[in-house]
């Protein structure tokens, strides 16, 4: 038995089709479960789940409390089984997603993280920009690897990760101060629980059969929505590099104020550059620029934070 | 010192382009030298190195046999330094490239081999049922950055590895009887040699920030060109499965005992989505079959090669494999 767990907030326009895939599945071996939770959605998110509760083996949780890791965790305790499949409300799962995630986990035990596939689900031909200089890694969390073997668990993204549920103890649980609120939901930060995993020893396998297909909406396509997701996502590795210097060899920590200081003529030179690139560069120059400039303001965000919370930060450099 | 060590053939005008890119590297520690190896060109490619005869620290030196991996043989003997980077004709690196390559060799000691990420640069905008549903990583040798650390060597790619100079001064050199030679040659020429390296006790290394591009050139984006590559893709990881023994766990491998039912099934479920009217699932199932059509014919050729190791002695001319 496993438990496939999914977080939503305002989901409507993808949970439909993530839930429309999961009738396709293959059943794993031991049958499944999924667990759904509803995280204070005002749309039509409750009566989408309650709809497909006669179709699929489902329990409808609610957690009003807004944080998608709380909602994570709430859910974490009505899991049922021994593997933990989470997953996200924009996804696509490939028919046999769940029993290749089964099968990998049965045949590896010695491995207490599984993680799969995710690749784009475009919803037109993207630009030739958007393929050539936009990190598809960070922006839309992709993650393609077409071989099994041993992988670095910082590499297993959110929207296609099992865990045991052996290793997922009482005190090991998503971080509540962190992740995705509001709208910035989609933005995953299971990377902090799955660094403490590997801390305590656990490790990781690739499954590449194990494929789900990550839905990229029509807004994600423009070029402010991806500069914001750069800040974002600069501003969460800054922090995750900070409270995990050892696991990201990033060297002794600094005072966050004397690293914002450091960085303030970065970002003037930066600011500098995208100005010029603008005016002058060809296209693809100057959005490099300016993502570029959306990360030192992404670092900028992180340490003003760490400096708030008296935490020492990890020396930014540029990705 | 480092050498950069590039083959080439037929390839004047993207390897023009890769050699203005290479002009403008950022210098690694005791600097650097390229040595270009022309394997056969009937193009301008001697015209193209020779106009690069000042800007570049550049050596061309020619290999007629056809092979790339007869062409890297040959360039190796051409090098100079501690530390040999690899790169293809196809290929833009970013401008400090060479010098992050260098500063992980330099502070990686106990490493002997090196990669970085291959990222997709596209010359022209790729149709959907490419993204949708090729393989990209394998039809483009594209490779995403990991983190900074040690590697598993068959994550090194062509287009972007280094290995010390002290291993193929202890006898290494890359099999000269695969890697591209003609139309339908088995892929995986590097990878073969980094698995018998890893075999050995070399350990990899992977630095995300020593960054290339691959060149996606629009010829690279019809079906016949797709479908080609699959059948490469595929006699390449049969042989490394049946040679090496330690193979990469390939998920669209498969043993070699459920071959027949996999072409078998393939051939079923394209006709199927053919009928549907679903030509791009079909495209899907498509390449799989081709993939495993390549590893049906490589079975075949290693099936007749160990016949005819019977009734003749093998050895070849020139450089011993080790």
């Amino acid at each position: 038995m496993l438990t496939v767990l999914i977080a939503t907030h305002n989901g409507e326009k993808t949970l439909p089709r993530t839930l429309e895939s999961f009738l396709d599945l293959e059943d794993p071996r031991g049958g499944w479960h999924v667990v759904i939770v509803d995280n204070g959605s005002v749309d039509s998110t409750p009566d989408i789940i309650d709809s497909f509760t006669a179709r699929l083996p489902l329990t409808h949780l609610s957690e009003p409390r807004t944080g998608k890791n709380r909602a994570l965790n709430a859910g974490l305790a009505s899991v049922q089984g021994n593997l933990v499949v989470f997953t996200d409300d924009d996804v696509i799962a490939d028919r046999r997603w769940l029993s290749s995630l089964r099968a990998c986990a049965d045949e590896r035990p010695q491995y207490a993280i599984i993680g799969g596939p995710v690749l784009p689900k475009w919803p037109a031909p993207p630009d030739t920009w958007i393929l050539n200089s936009v990190k598809l890694n960070a922006v839309f969390s992709v993650l393609d690897r077409e071989d099994d073997g041993p992988h670095d668990p910082r590499l297993v993204f959110g929207p296609n990760m099992a865990i045991r549920r052996s290793v997922l103890q009482p005190e090991m649980r998503f971080d509540e101060s962190m992740g995705p609120v509001g709208n910035r939901y989609a933005q995953g930060d299971e990377t902090d629980l799955l660094i403490r995993l590997m801390q305590d020893g656990c490790e990781a396998w690739f499954c590449s059969k194990a494929v789900v297909r990550h839905i990229i909406r029509p807004h994600h396509l423009t070029e402010e929505w991806i500069l914001q997701k750069g800040v974002h996502w600069a501003r969460s590795q800054l922090i995750l590099e900070s409270r995990h210097p050892d696991v990201y060899d990033v060297g002794p920590l600094a005072s966050p104020t004397s690293a914002l200081w450091r960085l303030g003529p970065s970002l003037a030179l930066q600011a500098a550059r995208t100005l010029y690139s603008g005016a002058v560069g060809e296209p693809e120059h100057a959005f490099r620029e300016r993502w570029k400039l959306s990360l030192l303001r992404g670092q900028s965000q992180a340490l003003r934070s760490l400096i708030a919370a008296h935490q020492p930060a990890a020396r930014p450099t540029l990705h | 010192m480092l050498t950069l060590l590039v083959a080439t053939r037929d390839r004047a005008a993207s390897l023009e382009a890769t050699l203005t890119s290479l002009a403008r590297l950022e210098q690694p520690r005791g600097g650097w030298r390229l040595v270009l190896v022309d394997n056969g060109s009937t193009d301008s490619t001697g015209g193209v190195a020779e106009s690069f005869g000042s800007s570049l620290p550049l050596k061309y030196v020619h290999e007629p046999a056809a092979g790339k991996n007869s062409a890297l043989n040959t360039g190796l003997e051409h090098i100079a330094g501690d530390l040999i980077v690899f790169t293809d004709d196809d290929v833009v690196p970013r401008p400090d490239w060479l010098r992050r390559i260098r500063e992980a060799a330099d502070r990686q000691t106990g490493f002997s081999i090196f990669g970085g990420p291959v990222l997709p640069k596209w010359e022209s905008p790729p149709p959907p049922w490419i993204l949708e549903w090729v393989p990209l990583g394998p039809t483009y040798t594209i490779l995403h950055p990991c983190p900074e650390g040690p590697h598993r060597s068959a994550r090194v790619y062509g287009p972007n590895m280094a290995v010390r100079e002290s291993v193929f001064a202890e006898g290494y050199r890359f099999d000269e009887r695969i890697g591209p030679r003609g139309r339908r040659s088995p892929m995986g020429s590097e990878t073969e040699l980094l698995l018998r390296l890893e075999k050995a006790g070399h350990k990899a290394w992977h630095c995300p920030r020593a960054v290339v591009y691959h060149v996606i050139r629009p010829e690279q984006l019809t079906e016949p060109w797709v479908l080609s590559r699959a059948f490469r893709f595929g006699r390449g990881m049969y042989r490394l499965q049946e040679t090496t023994l330690q193979g990469p766990e390939f998920s669209l491998q498969g043993s070699k005992q459920t071959l027949p039912r996999e072409l078998l099934s393939r051939s079923i479920a394209m006709q199927r989505s053919r009928l549907e009217g679903n030509p791009e699932q079909a495209l899907e199932h498509r390449w799989h079959l081709r993939y495993h059509a390549g590893r049906a014919m490589e079975a075949a050729c290693l099936m007749r090669d160990r016949v005819l190791e019977g009734s003749r002695d093998r050895a070849r001319p020139g450089r011993p494999v080790t």
